[in-house]
């Protein structure tokens, strides 16, 4: 799980051009600045780039935090 | 039966002691209480049928059986099916909905000419195609009953205008209830208690108000008058709907908890939103997520997908904000009225963006957070944001012929200077409101905001119930309809 925050961290910072931003399990849209919801589409399509995953329409809007995009993301590397 | 009214309150009561009691039967996953519940939702939609004694009173349930039956075949159709079966249930929903209510584009010729039941049409139609939806792409795994799916299509408190609750919301209220202590009951009975003052006092006046207002134009001939009176009715319409509509949810919200399920909220003190895109956030909220999850999302999702450029990635969100926005005001109303009403709230949303695009390449994005934290540029966009949907919902409450009265009563600058005026009061009032609302969370009694306390909670239901049930005794004045159970 670790890795999927690291990978997660350095994902964030490249979409939002701000190396100051760590993925924690708590860290929602409304804690980081310009986390809209093109910024939502921009951070789910760079996962699904970077992790080879995929997400369905009801998964994207209903995740509160990053807690919920890398458990969603883990649950997907498991085949779940 | 009339939501709210204090026969669905008995009706909800009654049914809340059955369904708790059934509970106690047990059976296999609840399946006792789940019957009691369906027996429930089948007998509240009954009401709305004209009568069982006639030929036509059975006739008039066969479009919305006809609807909810082929919502089922669909749902199980599509479970690991073809892509050509889920988009054909797909079209053949969406076909079926527009049919049933009549929308202007669906010839004369081919729509039903008998009378029949649609009661939360709309609403259920939106459930029914998240299930198939979501089915289809896998995103609900489990076999949905039957009984699941009409107790979820058909839930009696949400069925007249919603909210519109997803599924796996609903299995999860259904499967972990929500405590049913003297805490959830007070908490119930203040939800009802504000539903039925909101509704049978604040919206009934705000609408006669209006009434009086719009009867004194016709009357008024000094022009100034006649500007403030049009002020004046533009600027009531955005608080009835209000009481009407919140009215509503917080009454069936209090009513769902005795059944200890948990029905999502709709609003968000949506007048203090600073933009219109944060304001249709707050205002029917299960609408606007519904169509952010199903065509916000997807469609900026494909198009980034298609056209990667970062250089247009904000103009497609413009465009997929004025489509998503645009549905979501088209979907209120099968006229041209309504139609234009979602051309105004897809450019309004839109526009917003494009401001926002605009500001940030031209002051960076640095230099327009710091313009958008301006108390005074804060104030401003709360009080246009609130002037443009006063001004939209024109076409929600009148009629093109209405409207042209408005525009022509003193000339269109006459018109304009009436939202002028509108803009100008509506700006300090908000901030004031917004202000005040800010510094009344702040006052705190033994670690808690003050006006969260049980004892102003207590003070302000009683007496709301007192101004509701006295007033109601009293005048004996037909409620107000709930707007949304017309659409």
């Amino acid at each position: 799980m670790s890795d999927v925050y690291d990978k997660l961290t350095s994902l964030l910072q490249d979409v939002f051009d701000d190396d100051d931003i760590v993925a924690t399990p708590d860290l929602a849209a409304a804690d980081v600045d310009g986390w809209d919801s093109l910024a939502h589409v921009r951070v789910i399509l760079a996962v699904e780039k970077a992790f080879n995953v995929k997400f369905k329409a009801a998964e994207i809007n209903v995740m509160k935090n990053v807690g919920d995009l890398a458990n969603s993301i883990s649950a997907k590397l498991a085949g779940g | 039966m009339n939501v709210p009214s204090f026969v669905f309150l008995g009706f909800a009561i009654a049914g809340a002691v059955l369904y708790s009691a059934a509970g106690r039967f047990g059976g296999r996953d609840g399946i006792v209480a789940k019957l009691v519940l369906l027996a429930l939702n089948l007998a509240f939609f009954a009401t709305f049928v004209s009568s069982f004694s006639t030929l036509e009173g059975w006739m008039s349930l066969l479009p919305y059986v006809g609807f909810l039956v082929a919502g089922y075949i669909g749902v199980n159709a599509v479970r690991g099916g073809s892509r050509a079966m889920f988009v054909g249930f797909i079209a053949l929903i969406i076909f079926a909905f527009f049919w049933l209510k009549k929308y202007t584009f669906i010839p004369d010729g081919m729509t039903l000419q008998f009378a029949f039941v649609a009661i939360g049409l709309s609403y259920v139609f939106f459930r029914v195609l998240h299930l198939i939806i979501d089915v289809g792409q896998g995103a609900i795994e489990e076999r949905i009953s039957p009984l699941s799916y009409l107790n979820y299509t058909l839930n009696f408190p949400a069925l007249v205008s919603g909210p519109i609750q997803f599924y796996q919301d609903y299995k999860k209220t259904e499967a972990e209830p929500e405590k049913l202590d003297i805490f959830a009951l007070s908490y119930a009975a203040e939800r009802i208690i504000a539903g039925l003052f909101k509704v049978l006092i604040a919206s009934a006046l705000l609408q006669f108000w209006q009434k009086g207002l719009i009867a004194q134009l016709d009357d008024a001939t000094d022009p100034m008058t006649r500007i403030g009176l049009i002020a004046l009715i533009g600027a009531i319409y955005p608080f009835f709907l209000y009481a009407n509509f919140s009215g509503y949810t917080d009454f069936v919200i209090g009513a769902a908890r005795l059944f200890r399920l948990k029905l999502p909220e709709n609003f968000n003190n949506p007048f203090t939103a600073e933009n219109f895109i944060t304001f249709w956030s707050r205002w029917h909220i299960t609408l606007s997520n519904w169509l952010k999850t199903y065509v916000y999302t997807p469609l900026l999702m494909t198009l980034m997908r298609r056209m990667p450029s970062a250089k247009l990635e904000p103009w497609f969100a413009v465009f997929a904000y004025f489509v998503t926005f645009f549905l979501v005001g088209a979907w209120h109303g099968q006229t041209a009225e309504f139609l234009f009403f979602g051309v105004l709230q897809g450019a309004g949303v839109a526009g917003n963006k494009l401001w926002q695009v605009a500001m940030q390449g031209w002051l960076t994005k640095k230099g327009y957070r710091k313009l958008a934290g301006d108390k005074m540029y804060e104030a401003a966009s709360r009080g246009l944001t609130f002037t443009y949907f006063a001004f939209t919902l024109l076409w929600f409450w009148s009629t093109w012929a209405q409207i042209g009265e408005f525009a022509n009563a003193e000339g269109l600058g006459g018109f304009a200077l009436a939202w002028l005026i509108v803009f100008v009061a509506a700006t300090p009032a908000l901030a004031l409101y917004t202000f005040v609302l800010k510094k009344a969370r702040g006052v705190q009694l033994a670690g808690d905001p003050l006006f969260a306390s049980r004892y102003v909670r207590t003070a302000t239901a009683t007496a709301m119930i007192a101004i509701t049930l006295g007033s109601t005794v009293l005048l004996a004045a037909p409620a107000p309809d709930i707007v949304y159970k017309n659409f």
